[in-house]
């Protein structure tokens, strides 16, 4: 399963991986974004991945029967929480925990059939530990819960709180936009109580973004850029050239037309046309070409 | 479902007067069953009542607000060395904005 840029084929999302960890900025709320299913398609469609709180995930989710859900006007698949453990209850082929995370408490399955990794699991999902679950949500007799696949213990604390700020972002993503990063002064109204400080930690735009504006309507520089980049792409020049072109030359082509991206944003938003099979990468992971 | 804990910081924490916390906070000292504390917006608070032992130099303190200094310890955790208080402040201005009660009912 893809979860997009947040995590590799082991879901090692630690904190040192918050720095970027692959978000990739989309101008639309639900666009072309990992974690906003529904509206995407193609393979990408069933493999979003969302952090959520748990109150979150209890009372503002809608759910359209026992395993499909929506949330924020978007289907979810894998969600992550992190929280407390609070109880843990063994069966045979089974592991239960109740998990809590200051917002609102939910029941973990977890399937070990291996006796050993059951005693294993024993030492690493103690009751007060913190603990970070992927799984998908389900409802059985009214209540919800999650059937995990992977259950990891939390080591570095700045994960809670980097969790907690990630669900706001993709949150405000979704239902807002993408902020105007890169913005050169320009028309983007900082939202009261949106901006937060320099130090607010990853995942955070680093400007404010206009409450209810959705980027692709907001300033001149901000535009569609993974549209952009597919025009681009698609230039006779670049589908003539025998290696495309590379990120930095994209966005020199860009700034000269008025698209102010940032380098980072290039280099996401082309991740994200080369995982939908847009662009295919090269001579080196910088430089694309246009699958086209 | 169990009720919400609030995150709190010094600040935030005058809002909570008898309820039950999750305060974040920098070990000043221990001392007999008391443990002064900074708290995310360097804020000074004590927090009594705490059996288990503080190790390291942050932890996370779940308990009652007894008076705007003071916390009544339930439990605690010991966070890791690394943790940064700044941006937990953020998170707890974040959490408490009525943008995000959906999320927090903080």
């Amino acid at each position: 399963m893809a979860y997009g840029g947040y995590g590799d084929g082991n879901m090692n999302l630690g904190a040192s991986q918050f720095g970027g960890g692959g978000f990739m900025a989309s101008p639309a709320p639900g666009h072309d974004n990992q974690y906003g299913g529904g509206q995407q398609k193609g393979r990408n469609q069933h493999n979003s991945l969302r952090a959520f709180t748990i109150r979150h995930l209890l009372k503002e989710i809608a759910s359209v029967d026992d395993e499909h859900y929506v949330a924020d006007g978007h289907d979810i698949s894998t969600v992550t929480i992190i929280g407390k453990v609070t109880s843990y209850q063994e069966g045979p082929t089974r592991v239960l925990l109740q998990v809590y995370d200051g917002t609102g408490s939910i029941e973990v399955c977890s399937w070990v059939d291996d006796m050993d990794l059951q005693a294993q699991k024993r030492i690493e999902w103690q009751i007060g530990k913190y603990v970070r679950v992927y799984g998908n949500l389900k409802t059985f007799e009214r209540k919800r819960s999650i059937t995990a696949f992977a259950v990891k213990p939390i080591t570095d604390h700045n994960e809670v709180t980097y969790h907690f700020l990630q669900s706001i972002m993709q949150y405000l993503h979704l239902t807002k936009g993408a902020p105007p990063m890169g913005q050169s002064g320009g028309g983007a109204t900082p939202a009261v109580g949106a901006r937060t400080a320099g130090g607010a930690g990853a995942g955070l735009p680093h400007g404010g973004y206009a409450v209810g504006a959705p980027v692709a309507a907001g300033p001149a520089g901000a535009g569609d850029i993974h549209m952009d980049l597919k025009h681009l792409y698609n230039q006779p020049h670049a589908l003539q050239a025998p290696s495309g072109l590379a990120v930095e030359q994209a966005h020199s082509e860009l700034r000269k037309i008025g698209r102010n991206y940032t380098l980072q944003q290039i280099i996401q938003a082309c991740e994200v046309l080369a995982a939908d099979g847009v662009l295919y990468s090269t001579i080196n992971d910088m430089t694309y070409k246009s699958c086209a | 479902m169990e009720d919400p804990t609030p995150r709190v910081n010094f600040e935030t924490m005058q809002r909570y007067h008898g309820r039950k916390v999750i305060l974040c906070c920098q070990i000043n000292q221990v001392d007999n069953g008391q443990v002064r504390v900074a708290t995310a917006d360097k804020g000074e608070v004590t927090v009594v009542g705490g059996t288990a032992p503080y190790e390291g130099r942050f932890a996370e303190v779940v308990g009652t607000v007894l008076n705007p200094n003071t916390v009544q310890e339930i439990e605690h955790t010991n966070l890791s060395d690394n943790f940064s208080l700044d941006m937990y402040n953020e998170l707890v201005k974040l959490s408490h904005k009525d943008a995000y009660i959906g999320m927090f009912n903080a």
